[in-house]
């Protein structure tokens, strides 16, 4: 229902009956409406609370730590000299909170994980909207959404068990468990997001576009590449956006095939530990109040801010898309 | 000349195109060789013992059946909590809510509840209700440490408020769907919003809850992240259960204050921290096999439905 | 309509029901259990997993929750209180010490078991002893490549455990050490982390550049990773934890074979009760049989 169509049946249910409707009805129903109103608000409320709760503990580390702490360290070496290191070593009788290590693992896992998936998907989303049969379609798409429900302990197990050791072999990577490995298990849990939110676009794009295109004598290529994709842009960079932020946030496949060592590298082969896999890993070893406990709070609000914005440009995109393309 | 350009501007573009079949054809035969290796590797191992019996001889033997039975247990409390918040958030913002600025703050939140990150709920977890609410009711209730710690009723709750979204934006979805005939047939026979609501709109949109409730149970039990340090346990020697005895009578019941196993968890532990990772393979085989095929087996439920669902809005 | 209505009931009854069923099979013993909750070391969990199964075949009215995470996972969890006995393969160390004076809680500290740190590498590595002071070089980052010990051109892959692990902490103490301004040294950046010594063996077993280090319970009857002799200093004889197969008790309780612990449980207080009764048990000859057939080094008796 459009907004306006939703004021006038509001106003019908209202006005109309409103003198024949008894008191103790007019009562039961705002009882009624009011207590539908408190359980819309709770998605509100709990993101809300995640927000407080979140920021509770773990602004206390920048109370007990230090924010720049959680860049870097200056350490005094053996000889004496003193070297700003970033490293993240809580447990060491010199603690060092930096999130340098686990930031650039993060991204080294995320980044080449969605530029994989925006080849697949696009292309997947392409290839359903506009290359596919019907027939097939109708077929094809419940399959590429019952792949987006594979539980990520079961890619991540896969990833561990059998892809490591191919790759292993294949690519003799500098460690058998590196990035490279995490990023391919990443992909197969964005690629559904992005192939059906470009499939969405792609289709809902009207198709007077696509009898112009032709009719101007395109080609079936020329019309998907000049016309439709530029046309479905802002649903793909959405799906591209929201993809980045699942892959961001994910835990299992890092923890599980990420190797989980705080380097900081560029190599892709190499063994990363991510800001999702590293509050995985060390919560259950802490005890509460200490400021390994608080930091790994603080990693959480910098893990949920950065998705929380990520999310947040997404959905003006898509508010955008939907508002153009009511022609 | 117009022959000419037309083939070779043909040729780039089938190439382009059968570029575009291929990558997705790929990735197709991609996904299935990763389902029929897990199925192969693990159809061996399951039998009946399999799924009920309990692991024996530090998971080398046995079965996984506390961890399924602790799945069962915490979805179905999960989704006690998750469909009635959801629908009705959801008749909320279908029929009740108009369309100002805090309305349109709850839709974000809804969207945006969807895209936390899984720890990030585990961490929630743990600081709200557990370090917050559970050591609140342990001082009101005087019960000493009960609810302050993992267990089972806080995992439901973490886990109902990540599937939330699902459950909103399905039940959204069949609200959506309720011709506008319907309300007003009911509207204009004297009924009021909420009357019309439970009987007419809500019987409608049956089939979309009941989508969006499978999906909310197939994503939840396949969740490990959130649950990792909020009671998941790696061997219990006893099921999560109570007895409520009245009189002679013992009824076991589900015991939301214990710890629990889950076949997620089950896993994640059988995969990285096994004693004997050569012996219990088969087994992480099988425990996958299970875990994807329920999965599946839910999925593909909720798609059928939705598909026949969806085929009915035609009609009136 | 009435499909789905009915297909909905149908489920939610199905899944009742279900568990009815897999509870029922606990009405047998309607005897009153004390649950007892044990939490920490991953070295010991195997051990102490197998106490709790051989003592509750005899004592039907106790159940025992073991779990694992690490040595420093449990002595939070027994700090917490979420606990009542914790595994550890290390001492306290004074930060916890202090925190349990500060809660009122006056841990106490049993004696196990003994366990031998074995360091392995991959069975073609052509390296066979190694010092201590070189194995403080390799795992902290200073020796890089095997070629530098007399093995072949390859960089070194150092595989550890994470750090709640109280043989990650032993092994940091008692073989990185301290460096010339007594500061101590801590692991290279580069280790990987790897959670439980059996994935730190199927590691090391498929990676021919790595090294890594455990309790010698997982390594003793492996054949597909190799075992280092250690040296205490260049001039020592090389003494592996390990002989033919089987665990070598004498260099263990001698000290000859230098990285040796005890394994501890600690208990908040003396234990009392039930809880005494599995502690009596484990120090007992039978629970120290339990201790040998898992490959671990019972205590010396005398």
């Amino acid at each position: 229902m459009t907004a306006k169509e939703k004021e006038f049946y509001n106003k019908a249910a209202d006005s109309k009956f409103s003198k024949k409707i008894g008191k103790t009805t007019k009562v039961k129903e705002s009882i009624i409406s009011a207590f539908f109103a408190v359980n819309g608000a709770m998605a509100l409320v709990f993101i809300v609370l995640i927000f407080i709760f979140l920021f509770k503990e773990g602004l206390q580390a920048i109370q007990h730590i230090g924010i720049f702490d959680f860049i870097y360290f200056d350490r005094v070496q053996a000889d004496g000299s003193v070297t700003t290191v970033f490293e993240w070593y809580p447990t060491s009788e010199e603690p060092r909170f930096s999130l340098a290590p686990l930031i650039l693992g993060t991204l080294l896992t995320a980044i080449p994980a969605t530029i994989l998936s925006t080849i697949l998907g696009v292309a997947a989303g392409i290839y359903l909207s506009e290359i596919a049969s019907p027939k097939w379609k109708e077929f094809l798409k419940p399959l590429i959404e019952l792949f987006a429900g594979i539980p990520t302990v079961v890619l991540g197990f896969f990833m561990l068990v059998v892809a490591a050791s191919f790759f292993n072999d294949l690519l003799n990577p500098a460690n058998r468990l590196n990035a490279f490995i995490a990023a391919l298990g990443l992909s197969i849990v964005i690629v559904p997001i992005i192939a059906s939110l470009t499939e969405d676009a792609i289709r809902s794009i009207p198709n007077e576009l696509r009898m112009a295109s032709y009719g101007l004598g395109a080609t079936k290529w020329q019309t998907i590449s000049r016309v439709l994709l530029p046309a479905a842009f802002s649903g793909v960079s959405a799906s591209i956006i929201l993809g980045f932020g699942r892959a961001v946030g994910e835990t299992m496949i890092v923890l599980m095939a990420a190797g989980n060592a705080a380097n900081i590298t560029a190599n892709i082969f190499k063994s990363v530990r991510t800001m999702t896999a590293t509050i995985a890993a060390e919560m259950g070893e802490v005890s509460h109040g200490s400021d390994h406990y608080y930091s790994l709070f603080f990693i959480g609000i910098v893990l949920f801010t950065i998705t929380f914005f990520l999310n947040l440009v997404a959905e003006i995109i898509i508010n955008k898309m939907r508002k153009k393309n009511v022609f | 000349m117009i022959k000419f350009t037309e083939r070779r501007k043909d040729f780039t573009g089938t190439l382009s195109i059968g570029m575009i079949k291929i990558l997705f054809y790929l990735l197709l035969t991609f996904l299935f060789l990763f389902l029929a290796n897990i199925f192969i590797e693990g159809i061996g191992v399951i039998s009946l013992e399999f799924i009920f019996d309990a692991p024996r001889n530090n998971m080398t033997e046995g079965g996984i059946g506390p961890a399924i039975f602790g799945t069962i247990a915490v979805t179905l409390m999960m989704i006690l909590f998750a469909v009635p918040l959801g629908v009705f958030a959801a008749i909320y913002l279908n029929e009740y809510a108009k369309n100002n600025f805090f309305n349109r703050l709850i839709r974000t939140s809804v969207n945006n509840l969807a895209g936390v990150p899984s720890i990030v709920f585990g961490l929630f977890g743990l600081g709200f209700f557990i370090l917050f609410l559970g050591c609140k009711i342990d001082e009101i209730m005087e019960t000493g440490l009960l609810l302050g710690q993992p267990a089972l009723l806080w995992a439901s709750a973490t886990l109902a408020i990540l599937v939330l979204p699902i459950v909103i934006v399905s039940t959204l979805e069949a609200l959506n769907s309720v011709p506008k005939s319907f309300r007003d047939a009911s509207y204009g026979l004297g009924a009021t919003k909420w009357l019309t609501i439970k009987n007419v709109v809500l019987p409608q949109a049956n089939p979309g809850i009941l989508t969006g409730t499978i999906l909310a149970i197939s994503r939840g039990a396949g969740e490990t992240a959130p649950i990792l340090f909020l009671g998941a346990a790696f061997f219990l020697p006893n099921l999560p259960v109570a007895d409520l005895c009245i009189g002679d009578y013992c009824i076991p019941m589900i015991n939301p204050a214990e710890q629990f196993m889950y076949l997620a968890y089950h896993i994640f532990i059988l995969a990285t921290q096994s004693s004997n990772p050569t012996k219990t393979l088969p087994i992480q085989y099988g425990s996958t096999l299970v875990l994807i095929g329920l999965t599946f087996l839910l999925n593909i439920t909720a798609i059928l439905f939705r598909y026949r669902f969806r085929k009915n809005i035609g009609r009136i | 309509m009435h499909l789905i209505k009915n297909t909905s009931i149908f489920i939610v009854a199905i899944l009742s029901i279900s568990l009815f069923f897999f509870g029922c099979k606990k009405k047998s013993d309607k005897v009153e259990q004390t649950v007892l909750t044990i939490k920490g070391s991953d070295t010991i969990v195997n051990l102490s997993q197998r106490w709790a199964e051989v003592y509750m075949k005899t004592h039907p009215d106790v159940s025992i929750q073991v779990t694992g995470g690490g040595s420093g996972t449990g002595i939070a969890a027994l700090l917490n209180g979420t606990t009542q006995l914790a595994n550890s393969s290390r001492e306290l160390k004074s930060s916890e010490l202090e925190k349990a004076a500060s809660l009122g809680i006056n841990p106490h500290v049993y004696e196990v078991a003994l366990d031998g740190i074995t360091v392995i590498v991959h069975p073609g590595n052509n390296v066979d002893n190694l010092t201590l002071k070189q194995l403080s070089d390799i795992f902290g980052g200073k020796l890089t490549n095997w070629k530098q010990l007399g093995g072949a051109d390859l960089e070194i892959t150092l595989y550890g455990r994470e750090n709640s692990s109280g043989t990650y902490e032993f092994f940091k103490k008692n073989v990185l050490g301290r460096d010339k301004n007594g500061k101590q040294i801590d692991y290279a950046v580069s280790t990987q982390v790897l959670q439980g010594t059996a994935a730190l063996g199927e590691a090391v077993a498929r990676d021919t550049k790595g090294i890594g280090y455990g309790g010698v319970g997982y390594f003793a009857e492996r054949d597909d990773v190799k075992i280092i002799h250690l040296r205490k200093d260049e001039n020592a004889p090389a003494i592996s934890p390990v002989e033919n197969g089987k665990v070598n008790y004498e260099a263990i309780w001698s000290g000859d074979y230098s990285i040796s612990r005890y394994l501890y449980c600690f208990t908040n207080g003396e234990a009392t009760g039930k809880l005494k009764n599995f502690v009596d048990f484990i120090l007992s000859a039978e629970g120290q049989k339990v201790v040998e057939s898992m490959e671990y080094i019972p205590l010396p008796v005398n």
